[in-house]
């Protein structure tokens, strides 16, 4: 593969991991907070007591990460973030009774109304997210994203002053 | 000393290395005013995407009668106060809030009118078959005696091990319902859609959680807060 078909393709890899995390939280922000409750409570894995917590609160974190992931802003610390909700959500998957027990039960990651994907789907989305997230880290320039727009401007803004 | 400088110099590189995830890709150290325009294009993004995630919910379908909404309504049609109920037979609050929204009805008669909506929540696992029961119940015009014995024996039907058919044809033996056409709309999709409709004009309404209820339109969620919203109505005397 060229340089730039490489490029193309991260940014791309980018725009997808991005895409799917925040389709998953914009999802579950458009429906009762009571809906992924149930899909939490469904995996075994969490306490009752935290459950409500987390059915507000990582629904925003998908939502803004994966738009900032997108979007191309602050992408490496967006990617570590990805990688390390993509882990979590891998052990999760992993150590449910449902990962053996009922793998064809709608995960509940895309709300009640949205996208139904399986246990096992969703933990094959989560493994390429994770290593895609892992690459990004790994990246030093994004192509097309507003870092390198916001690093343009500057470095525009730096010749400016440096004719002066 | 230099047993002490050992954690600063790791802390040092913590945080040299959490800036290096944050500065734009290729950004210099010398940047300090950079870095400050950096994060509140952070900042801004951030606080546009919680704007748009209240936009779109404000843009969903605004308060609308649903069909068969007279089949499962009770109280006078023209009643002072109009409680709209989303609830869920399932979820154990709403049973709950079933003394304090009965104590409303029977000692406001007059004043007070119930609507019973449909809102089954994903994940509770009879939940969708128990609303169809309900349905087909209102039907047959006998809506609430099956409401009710659904909410009484709901932590026995909720722990079947199957779906509870059997206990579900008993109440409708119960309610003296045609049970040959009651078996038959058990499986009739056309049902469904109608409840799951009314769901999601729920969730365009705002309804989070159940059980939640519009008091002349004003949303309230819990029974707790409904005997409260009501109390304070009635104690102002406050008539719309």
């Amino acid at each position: 593969m060229t340089s730039s078909g490489r490029e193309a393709f991260w940014f791309f890899a980018r725009i997808f991991v991005g895409l799917i995390f925040a389709y998953a939280g914009l999802a579950k922000l458009l429906e009762p907070a009571a809906n992924f409750e149930a899909a939490l409570l469904k995996y075994g894995v969490f306490s009752p007591v935290y459950i409500p917590l987390i059915a507000r609160v990582m629904p925003w974190f998908e939502w803004i990460l994966g738009s900032f992931l997108m979007i191309g802003y602050a992408p490496r610390l967006s990617a570590a973030l990805t990688a390390l909700l993509s882990l979590g959500f891998l052990v999760t998957l992993a150590s449910s009774p449902l990962f053996l027990g009922a793998a064809g039960t709608d995960c509940g990651c895309f709300g009640a109304s949205g996208l139904k994907l399986s246990i096992h789907q969703i933990f094959g989305v989560d493994l390429a997210s994770l290593a895609v997230s892992l690459k990004l880290l790994a990246k030093k320039s994004f192509p097309g994203s507003l870092d390198s727009l916001l690093l343009k401007g500057r470095a525009v803004a730096d010749d400016i002053k440096k004719t002066r | 000393m230099a047993k002490n400088l050992t954690p600063v110099i790791a802390r040092s590189e913590a945080t040299k290395q959490s800036r290096r995830l944050l500065r734009p890709c290729g950004a210099r150290n010398d940047a300090s005013g950079g870095v400050l325009t950096y994060l509140l294009v952070g900042l801004v993004l951030a606080a546009g995407l919680v704007g748009a995630v209240y936009f779109l919910r404000s843009r969903q379908p605004q308060f609308v009668s649903s069909p068969g909404d007279a089949a499962r309504s009770k109280g006078p049609a023209r009643a002072a106060f109009e409680i709209v109920e989303y609830s869920d037979f399932q979820c154990p609050a709403c049973q709950a809030a079933q003394a304090p929204l009965n104590e409303i009805l029977i000692r406001h008669k007059e004043k007070v009118r119930l609507v019973f909506r449909h809102f089954p929540l994903a994940g509770h696992r009879w939940s969708g078959l128990a609303h169809q029961a309900a349905e087909c119940a209102a039907r047959q015009n006998k809506f609430w005696g099956y409401h009710d014995a659904l909410y009484r024996d709901q932590k026995l039907w909720s722990l079947e091990g199957g779906p509870p058919l059997e206990t579900f044809m008993r109440y409708a033996r119960e309610e003296t319902l045609d049970l040959d056409g009651f078996a038959g709309c058990l499986s009739n999709q056309e049902v469904s859609k109608k409840i799951n409709q009314e769901k999601l004009t729920g969730t365009g309404l705002g309804v989070r959680s159940t059980p939640s209820f519009f008091v002349n339109g004003k949303l309230v969620v819990g029974g707790a807060a409904l005997k409260e919203e009501m109390e304070k109505r009635f104690a102002e005397g406050a008539v719309p």
